[in-house]
Formats: structure tokens, sequence, C-alpha cells
């Protein structure tokens, strides 16, 4: 197994050399086990980590593969966030509230890796409950960037994104409620998706914003990408909001650099300003003029009301997730206190209180204020007015331009602890990607560079709902022009 | 602009079913605040077109599944995670209300 090397292989590759019979499903397990175990811990990338259960699934898919089944994830190992519900497997969300919580079934995204021959890879330290930008609000530590571990690797899904990026697994999911694909996808040199709202099945996504949650791919190819989402895209009858029209195969329809050709991009204006870091601006705007050079058409395109999408998404997150975290009280779900002699309410309020970290608090707290009698039409009611502008502007947009480009953060990755005690300040930092998410629409990440400190930088590109297939099929182009995106490696 | 003090911090955390110790409590003062602070801009909004927002982001319908039986857990997974249990019932603490 000498060709199995790290920073080599693709999930694609190993599906496709499982399948053909030159790779055991065995020794592509052992060899992602062999660095899991060498480079997870320094890096916290993970919650849950059991190789006797890894090697159990690769006999279950090994045989599998024997029988000559339909196996487009053949013997590739997924790393999940930690947000996911796996069956068996502890489930956290990065929170003591679910501390030891065994989901008694899968999620669908799950099932559909498992049924699509892939081997769940262990779970993936996160923000907790999903909430945060930089992975330091997981109750059990904070991930390390392996580019820089003075560094937060990005959040909510940074673990996911540190794994990727560290060669860990070849790929993983993570989830994206206001850019927690994008925006540590971007921090670890990686490619990341956030799919359409409503095609991927959130059923079994422990929930925080209900509206804006979206479960997505995280990978170092923009392939890998494409051939993951073909897995976890369909109807769900599990979730209402899942879209029942069929999906074509977006990594069958990959193409090279000729899908570049008049393709119409528009440079998002606003996030071009002055508040963004000139190391990303010059790493932006040479990916745009390399796809011009290949027949890219590129204007600038204004989205004045993107300026109201983080008091918007912050309002409407927030709103939401009171609803949706009211479950954990200690009874239904979730920790409950030690203390005894508790009426009803002081046991609710004792084990939520218990439970929850500083950051969750603070989001239930402002999103019960933004629901409350007399505060409801003054914040809720106009964060719901501002998402609507928000996506009529997108509309506008794409009524002159195929695909938007624009950074996923002012900035490349922050020190550790730098924002973590402002949280305003943290999310201002979202300003690029929350619109993405109160539209809808489908958005992605892709390594364009590094900044002078030696930190990656991505690009974000963003299509009209459903058009996650053009979406991939430029990034891919992208790609094709600069293969060095794919080869980085962190100094481990 | 509402003023965030103590006794509204206090109020809004009864409400959400929280208890703050005095350190999270002047955090929040604080923080909220602030946050409270930056979202007024949105002050300057027009009133949302009726249920502009609640249709349904990406186009598609709200669906409906047929109202039938389905399988479900078998009771003793459905009980795993039973911190005390009584035979296939979940056992919970004794309210004293």
């Amino acid at each position: 197994m000498s060709d199995l090397q790290p920073f080599k292989l693709t999930a694609t590759t190993i599906s496709q050399k499982v399948r053909g019979g030159e790779w055991s499903v065995r020794d592509v397990a052992n060899f992602y086990i062999e660095r899991t175990e060498r480079y997870s811990r320094d890096l916290n990338t993970h919650l849950f980590w059991d190789p006797a259960d890894v090697l159990a699934q690769a006999k279950v898919q090994e045989a599998r593969v024997k029988a000559k089944e339909d196996l487009p994830l053949a013997g590739v190992p997924v790393l999940i966030k930690d947000n996911i519900c796996t069956r068996a497997i502890p489930t956290t969300c990065a929170s003591k509230m679910l501390a030891g919580f065994r989901p008694p079934y899968d999620a669908t995204v799950i099932a559909r890796l498992r049924q699509a021959g892939a081997i769940i890879f262990g779970k993936s330290n996160c923000d907790e409950f999903a909430m945060g930008s930089s992975n330091e609000h997981s109750a059990f530590g904070p991930v390390l960037n392996p580019w820089n571990r003075a560094y937060v690797p990005g959040g909510s899904s940074g673990g996911s994104a540190a794994a990727v990026a560290a060669d860990l697994v070849p790929v993983a999911l993570g989830s994206d409620t206001g850019g927690s694909i994008r925006q540590p996808a971007s921090f670890c040199g990686i490619a990341g998706l956030k799919p359409t709202y409503g095609r991927v099945s959130r059923y079994g996504l422990v929930a925080y914003s209900s509206s804006l949650d979206q479960i997505g791919p995280m990978a170092r190819s923009t392939e890998d990408l494409a051939l993951l989402l073909d897995v976890l895209s369909g109807h769900d009858p599990m979730d209402a909001t899942s879209r029942v029209d069929p999906y074509p195969s977006v990594a069958s329809s990959l193409g090279g650099p000729v899908a570049l050709k008049g393709l119409r991009l528009g440079l998002v204006r606003e996030f071009f300003g002055p508040g963004l870091a000139d190391g990303t601006r010059a790493a932006l705007l040479a990916a745009v003029k390399l796809m011009q050079e290949q027949g890219a058409l590129v204007e600038e395109v204004s989205l004045p009301t993107l300026s109201h999408s983080i008091s918007s998404y912050y309002l409407i997150a927030a709103a939401e997730a009171s609803a949706n975290l009211a479950r954990f009280d200690g009874i239904r779900y979730g920790h409950r206190t030690a203390r005894s002699g508790l009426s009803l309410k002081q046991l609710v309020k004792a084990s939520r209180s218990e439970g929850f970290g500083r950051e969750v608090k603070q989001r239930i707290m402002l999103g019960t204020f933004a629901l409350s009698a007399g505060y409801y039409d003054a914040y809720y009611a106009k964060a719901k007015a501002g998402r609507g502008l928000i996506a009529a502007d997108f509309a506008k947009a794409f009524g002159q331009v195929d695909v938007l480009v624009a950074p996923n953060a002012p900035s490349v990755a922050f020190r550790l602890g730098e924002k973590s005690q402002d949280p305003l300040a943290m999310y201002l930092g979202d300003i690029c990607t929350l619109g993405v998410n109160l539209a809808g629409l489908p958005a992605l990440s892709v390594p364009c560079g590094f900044d002078p400190t030696g930190l990656p930088i991505g690009l974000q590109l963003i299509a009209p709902a459903w058009e996650d297939g053009l979406l991939l099929r430029a990034a891919h182009a992208y790609e094709q022009l600069c293969p060095w995106t794919k080869q980085a490696q962190p100094p481990l | 602009m509402v003023m965030i003090d103590a006794a509204l911090v206090q109020k809004v955390a009864g409400l959400a079913s929280l208890e703050l110790s005095e350190a999270e409590a002047t955090y929040a003062v604080k923080n909220l605040a602030r946050i409270l602070d930056f979202v007024a801009e949105l002050e300057r909004l027009p009133e949302p077109a009726p249920s502009a927002a609640d249709e349904g982001i990406g186009g598609f319908s709200r669906l409906e599944r047929d109202d039938l039986a389905q399988p479900s857990l078998e009771p003793e997974t459905a009980m795993a995670n039973a911190p005390a249990r009584e035979g296939t019932a979940f056992q919970v603490p004794r309210i004293i209300d």
C-alpha cells in the first residue's frame, strides 16, 4: 500500500481504487486511523474517536464491495461534525448539555453515507451547538489551526475543517447556519460547500436555527465536494423543507476551465471595501483575473442591503435558537442537575444553566428578548424585513450575473483569544457569509492563496438557489487553473 | 432604544429558564446592550411585506406526509438514554411544586 500517501488521496480516488480491487477498505481505514491517532489530540479535532468501531464498519463495507454493490463512497472515511446524530455514537454538539448522549438513530445524511459505502470516522469538535466563528466556544476546548496552532481554525465546523486540512480524513461533514462551513474551510485552506437550503436533509441535525441550518461537505477538492453532494442530495420525507425534485449528478458534470467561458462573474462591491485585508483582496482579485483570462466576464455588482445581514441574522438565528433549545430542560433532553429538593422550575433552570456555555446562553437570551412581548415588532419583525430585502437584492444581482464572487471573511484566521471576549467583534467578522444563509442560496469556499504570514485564503462563490451544480463547475474550473491549492500541506 | 440593565437581563434570563451568576449577568448586561445597540440599525427598515419572509426560502412549498403509521424505535433502543427507568417507563424527578 505504498501509494497510500498523505495529502495525495482524494475520496474520488479511494472509492475508485477500492471498487477496482487495488486497495482494501481495511488498508485505507488503517492509513487514516494512524494519522488520526498521531495528530487529532494535539489539534483537538475530535470529540469521539473509536478505531475499533471504524474497523468494524470497514469489515461490513468490505463485504459489500466484494458483493459488487453500487458504492460511490466505497471505503471513504468521513468525519462527522458533532451536531449530526449518529446511531449509538456519542453526539454532544460540543456541549456539556449533551455529554453522554448516544442517539438511537442515524441522521438521514449518515444513513446515506453508510449506504454509499462510507466509513463514519469519528465526530469532530465544533462550537457549542454550532454557535461561533472560531471553535473557541466548544465545551471541550478549542481546535487549533493546522497551518499555525496559535490561530483559530474558524467555526463552527472547525474540527472538520482542521482534520481535512491535516489529512486525518479526505472528507468531512459540517453544517452552515451563517458561514460555519465556508469560513473554517477558508481559514484552513480546504474546500467547503453550503448547499441550497432544502437540497440536503436536516433530519438528525441538532437544530440551531431551522430556517438557516444546512449540512454540507468539506474536502480538499471540489471534485470530492461534488461526489459527496451527489450522495447527500435528495428528498427526505422526514424533513418537510427538503425538496422533492431529483438532482442530476454534479460530479459527472464537472469539466475543465471551459466552464468559465462566457460565465458572468459579479464582484460584490460591498465586500471589497476598505474593511477587507490587503492580502485577501490581492488573492481574490488574482483569482478573478485568472478566471477572466479563461473567458469569464467580470463586472461589479452591488447588494446594498447586505449591510443589514449581521443584524437580521443574529436576531433571527437567536430567536430560533431560543425556541429550538427550549427542549433541553433536564427532563425531556439533556443534562440534569444533581441538586436535590428543587421545584420543577428550579430544576429546569439549574439544569440549563449548568449545561449550556456562555455563548449559547447569550444567544438564547438575545432570542428570548427579540421574541418577547413589546419588543417583537422592533426586533424580530424588522430582522425578517431585512431578510426579505437581502433575498431580493441577491435575486436582482442574479439577473445580471451567473455567479457572485466574495471573500469568506474580512481577513485570514485570527489568533486564539483575540475575539473570544468580545462577541460583537466576532459577529462582525461574519459579514461575508450570513446573507447567503438568509437567502437560502448555495455557496462554497475554495482555496485561492496565502497571506504574507502563510495563512490560507478562500474564494467564496455564490450561485442562485438550486444551481449548486453551476457553482461547483465554476469552482472546479478555477481549481484546474491552480492545482497547487490541492497540494498545499500544513506544517504538522 | 431599550436600556439594558441588570433587572431586564434577569427578567429575560427568567423567561429563558436560565439563572445567571453575578459574573454572567455582568457579561450579559454589557454585551446584550452592545448587540442591541448595533441591531438598532434595522429600525430604519420599512415594515415587512405581509408574510414575505415566511413563505419559505428557495421557492418550494411546504410538504406534508400522508398520515400513515410508520415503524418506530424498539422500546429498548428508545430507553437507552434514560437516566433512570422502570420497565419501559422513563423515571423523572419527583415534582414538589
